[in-house]
């Protein structure tokens, strides 16, 4: 199912997704499955119905409204849904007085995205942001990418991708050209553990970052830190050793250690699924000082974001 | 002590809160400072008034309120507290004999006095001073004015929003004013003569009331046996003592000095924005002098801008506003120790009081950026940034000289003036906007209270075919409703020096004596009149509604929405859903519903801009609310954007609260549509954002050069409320709790606790951004 181009939300006034004041595109689809994921809604490749149960009063409407049978009212007024049949009309939230319904994901032609990101060009330049394609995995829909990269660079604008890095590098060499500076995820150095908390091993990961480095891409690195998942020094140590001696090293322009937040955990519930970190509590200071060391020892320009 | 001592130790980023000097006596001060209110005194000064008055029914009403001022500021309770720094505290008063309007002489006096229009009042009197039957047509339209103003149709007030000299008060001091009194009334005939007597008749009563209280002074410092409350006893008793006969000497005498001037003008008037202008322009020659000779540190210095902070939150959600920083000739940034200073002790007071507000120069360094970080992260809302070029600018394009534009300051909540030398009552009129779709879906009639204003074109509804012709006539109701507004307000104006003269006032504004008026009568540089809206966003959307239910996808035809309205949507679910969440909103950077905002602005200011005020002046569009979305809200019935009848409108320049969904960014681009250089009377761009989002340096910075986009493409003030949701939840479940919360309203700042609860709920419900 090549090339839906749906994009879960276009967030303007970013300001934690590379420099500047930047407008974060999030497209949806991903081939990972990282357990901690705070976008779960742009997992999904085909729109997806949100619902906000607190926002419910169980008046029925939806049920009436939607033509696929999703919706149905119990009579001591729970609301069950049944996804696996929505066929995505988007009519149930129309109808939503409470606002409790959701459909996410839109399509947007390349020149409709394109006049969206334009409008805050001032904030651009007077910060030195741009543009971000997160997700989701952005690189997943390739063409589309590559189509709005271009008119994003021509346009002036700094573009950022933010990847995990699972993708062929051939498709990264095809947007290198009007990819100012990749955003891109090191989440565990040991492949079999990163297998096991993102559902891929790492070793195309890695060795992706290596060539584009090499080949002369800049990069932030990217690493979340999550109790439980990846919080064992070790692990940054070895990242820290890894890129300290990646050819292209002087690409690597920052790396950020972000300490897990929960912001996520309720988006789980919108779309009906349980988040696997719901107890997870954020790291503490004196360990996310303890493996930011690692990398300053190795004279590598990183901080907690 | 030597000078280098002086010298503040200057770093690009701002001192910690907690590092800040804090005196004990100043922290004893904001501990006790609330328990000195007294009751008893609210009715005295009206008592006194009305006696007066009875007395002298024959002299020229600014010498009767002069003669009744003299003898209230004889008898009125003054106050020192033994441990204070500086002599002065303003009771709370009642102003009805002075104003036309109605206040209960008991009140807590640390919530707002509970004031009311006495519209019927202000009605006769007119008719009264300008001969009018109640048949002219002069007086009907003043009756739908009026009538107006009570059904929130209208929002109208005169008194205070001033800009008294006090920077010629502490150069000259109250002897300097009895001098040019005396010459006044010696070189002036007739009626400007008997003007000129009664300002100088209030000169000499304060000389006399700065004397009772170096008595006062004198008499506790030779009581006490505390060595430092005698030695700050004795200076505030010695330095009153000469101020009765000379101008200030030094920065102790100046800063009592425009205390006293202050607690002299709210016994004359309602404490309503009586502003302090660019206190570190006119205070600083005093500060440099004891500075450099070596008698003055800055803790010195900021320990009695402390004091003089305490004195300012006296008069709880009274609108006194300080300016700081500014532009010099050469466009550099004009910037000293005391802008530093005065943002400090807000920073460490942490009052509604003073408002404080920043003139924002392109060229300001580093360091009074991080200064006006440190301030914004308090939550208080303070300061209110302007931008200069835009300011200066708007005030030039009022026909005054590039010298005086210079040198503005801010009245109240965003009002701009020339300190001591502009006269421009700001809030004499506001239109509420979302009120019109109310009179025009009822054929004139009010639907939450009994009102009627013949429309400027009835009509039938279903015979409007087309959004366009809809949308025509929205704007001529609009633009004529303002024009009526006009018109009654110069009945207004042209009454108010014969009928509530402000003889006090007057003596400290240039231009009084040296002709012999009332300010009110036109007296100064400049004398311009504040005309203003209400409730933009919300009849905005309410018109993107309309064009889109009835226009576009004709779901209900035009004359339904009497019904649907009227009925607060009820039984019309369907409807009001869509309106609510299907139709384009204001402030999501949509170009079509922006549009209807610059267009109506324009409109707008077309009226405005279309005559001159009776004292010569301009009429001055003012796009800022204060707090009267909420209060204009109440009263009016439900909007075609969805709104439920009694619920608050936008506030100011704002998006409908929570309806702007895309970020501040495309706020402020759909802000910045309009044209603000028309903008003469202010206006106001609040963001709110969660209090986690300024504990990162890098959002903070984004924050900057959001700020400098939105000036850089046309935005004229903004301000950052810095609070999060649960905090004002809590605060509205438990107040005695969360007593010294102190939020951004609107063009101001205010108590928590002291809002009702619509204004409450009105905060709660703006988008928060977040940094995620």
């Amino acid at each position: 199912m090549e090339q839906l181009h749906l994009v879960s939300n276009i967030q303007r006034f970013s300001v934690d997704d590379g420099p500047g004041i930047r407008t974060t595109v999030f497209f949806k689809g991903c081939n990972l499955r990282c357990a901690w994921c705070h976008n779960p809604e742009c997992i999904i490749a085909e729109p997806t119905l949100q619902f906000t149960e607190r926002s419910c009063v169980s008046c029925g409407r939806c049920e009436q409204i939607c033509p696929a049978g999703v919706h149905h009212i119990t009579e001591d007024g729970k609301h069950l849904i049944d996804r696996s049949k929505c066929i995505g009309c988007g009519k149930c939230a129309y109808n939503c007085y409470q606002s409790a319904l959701d459909l996410n994901g839109k399509a947007y032609a390349p020149d409709e995205l394109f006049a969206e990101i334009r409008k805050d060009r001032h904030y651009f330049e007077s910060s030195g942001g741009g543009v971000t394609f997160s997700g989701g995995e952005p690189m997943l829909q390739r063409d589309y990418l590559n189509t709005m990269l271009k008119m994003c660079r021509e346009a002036g604008y700094t573009t950022c991708v933010d990847t995990a890095g699972n993708v062929p590098f051939e498709w990264y060499r095809e947007a290198m050209p009007w990819t100012t500076l990749f955003l891109y995820d090191i989440k565990l150095f040991d492949s079999a553990r990163h297998e096991q908390a993102t559902g891929v091993p790492n070793g195309r990961i890695l060795e992706n970052l290596r060539l584009l480095t090499d080949n002369g891409a800049d990069v932030f690195i990217r690493t979340p830190v999550i109790p439980g998942w990846n919080d064992d020094l070790e692990e940054f140590r070895k990242i820290a050793s890894f890129l300290a001696e990646l050819p292209g090293r002087e690409h690597v322009k920052l790396i950020q250690l972000l300490p897990y937040h929960a912001y996520g955990v309720g988006k789980y519930n919108m779309i009906g699924q349980r988040s696997k970190t719901e107890d997870v509590k954020p790291p503490t200071g004196e360990f996310m000082q303890q493996a930011l060391q690692f990398y300053l020892d190795l004279g590598l320009p990183a901080q907690i974001s | 002590m030597t000078a280098a001592d002086n010298i503040v130790n200057i770093s690009d980023y701002a001192p910690k809160t907690e590092d800040l000097y804090l005196s004990d006596t100043v922290k004893y001060l904001k501990e006790v400072k609330d328990s000195f209110h007294d009751r008893k005194e609210i009715p005295v000064r009206d008592r006194v008034y009305e006696r007066v008055l009875a007395e002298n029914p024959d002299d020229l009403q600014a010498v009767r309120f002069a003669k009744a001022f003299a003898e209230f500021l004889k008898v009125k309770k003054i106050h020192i507290d033994p441990h204070d720094l500086l002599a002065g505290f303003t009771y709370r008063y009642t102003y009805n004999t002075t104003m036309p309007i109605d206040c209960p002489d008991d009140f807590d006096p640390l919530y707002r006095p509970p004031i009311s229009l006495d519209s019927e009042r202000e009605y006769k009197t007119i008719l009264e001073y300008h001969g009018l039957s109640e048949d002219s047509t002069e007086a009907k339209e003043l009756r739908i004015f009026l009538e107006g103003v009570d059904a929130w149709l209208y929002k109208h007030w005169f008194s205070g929003h001033i800009l008294p000299g006090y920077d010629r008060l502490v150069e000259i001091g109250f002897s300097g004013l009895v001098e040019l009194g005396r010459k006044s009334v010696a070189e002036h005939e007739g009626v400007n003569k008997e003007f000129a007597r009664s300002m100088l008749i209030t000169n000499e009563a304060a000389v006399m009331y700065i004397g009772r209280y170096a008595e006062l002074a004198e008499k506790m410092a030779a009581e006490t046996d505390d060595p430092l409350q005698k030695k700050n006893l004795s200076r505030i008793a010695e330095s009153s003592r000469w101020l009765m006969h000379g101008a200030p000497r030094n920065f102790f005498d100046a800063v009592q000095c425009l205390w006293y001037g202050q607690e002299i003008m709210m016994a004359e008037n309602v404490p309503a924005s009586e502003s302090l202008g660019r206190m570190d322009k006119y205070m600083y020659p005093f500060y440099e002098k004891d500075v450099r000779e070596g008698k003055l540190t800055y803790n010195e210095a900021s320990e009695l801008i402390d004091a003089l902070w305490i004195k300012f939150s006296g008069n709880l959600h009274s609108y006194q506003a300080v300016t700081v920083s500014g532009t010099n000739e050469d466009g550099s940034c004009f910037e000293n120790d005391l802008t530093y200073m005065l943002m400090q002790s807000s920073r460490k007071m942490m009052f509604d009081q003073p408002l404080m507000d920043l003139r924002y120069n392109d060229r300001m360094s580093k360091r009074l950026w991080n200064e006006t970080v440190a301030l914004i992260k308090t939550g208080t809302g303070f300061p209110g940034i302007f931008y200069d070029p835009i300011c200066i600018r708007a005030k030039e394009s009022t026909g005054q000289s590039p010298e005086d534009a210079r040198n503005y300051a801010i009245i109240g909540c965003v009002e701009t003036g020339l300190p001591g030398h502009e006269y421009t009552p700001t809030e004499l009129v506001h239109l509420n906007w979302p009120k019109l779709f109310e009179l025009m879906f009822n054929h004139g009639h009010a639907t939450m209270q009994d009102f009627y204003a013949p429309l400027f074109d009835d009509k039938d509804l279903d015979s409007i075919k087309t959004f366009d012709e809809f949308y025509a006539w929205y704007k001529s109701e609009m633009e004529q409703y303002t024009a009526l507004a006009m018109r009654s307000i110069e009945l207004v104006e042209t009454m108010i020096p014969w009928r509530f003269p402000t003889p006090y006032l007057s003596s400290l504004m240039v231009g009084c004596y040296e002709k012999g008026m009332d300010v009110t009568g036109g007296p100064c540089r400049y004398n311009n009149t504040g005309v203003s809206t209400c409730g933009l966003a919300t009849a905005v959307d309410s018109l993107a509604a309309i064009k889109k239910v009835v226009f576009e996808d004709k779901l209900v035809r035009l004359s339904e929405f009497t019904n649907i309205l009227n009925n607060n949507f009820a039984g019309y679910e369907d409807i009001h859903n869509i309106v609510l969440h299907h139709c384009p909103k204001f402030g999501n950077d949509n170009d079509e519903v922006d549009f209807f905002m610059s267009d109506l602005i324009a409109a707008f200011a077309g009226v405005v801009n279309s005559r001159k005020n009776p004292r010569g002046g301009h009429y001055m569009m003012g796009l800022y609310s204060v707090e009267d979305h909420a209060k204009a809200g109440m009263k009016t019935g439900a909007t075609p954007d969805g709104r439920l009848a009694g619920s608050f409108e936008s506030n100011s320049m704002a998006s409908v609260q929570g309806m702007d969904v895309n970020g501040p960014t495309a706020l402020v681009n759909s802000v910045v549509k309009t044209d603000l250089n028309a903008c003469t009377n202010g206006m106001v761009l609040d963001l709110k954002f969660n209090p986690g989002f300024m504990e990162n340096p890098r959002h903070v910075e984004a924050l900057h050069q959001l700020i400098d986009t939105y000036f850089h493409t046309g935005g004229m003030e903004i301000q950052i409320s810095v609070v999060d949701r649960q905090t004002l939840l809590n605060a509205q479940k438990e107040p005695e709790k969360y007593y010294n919360l102190v939020v951004r309203v609107s063009g101001f700042s205010a108590y928590f606790r002291s809002l009702n609860k619509t204004t409450q709920d009105e905060i709660i419900a703006r988008t928060e951004y977040h940094g995620i």
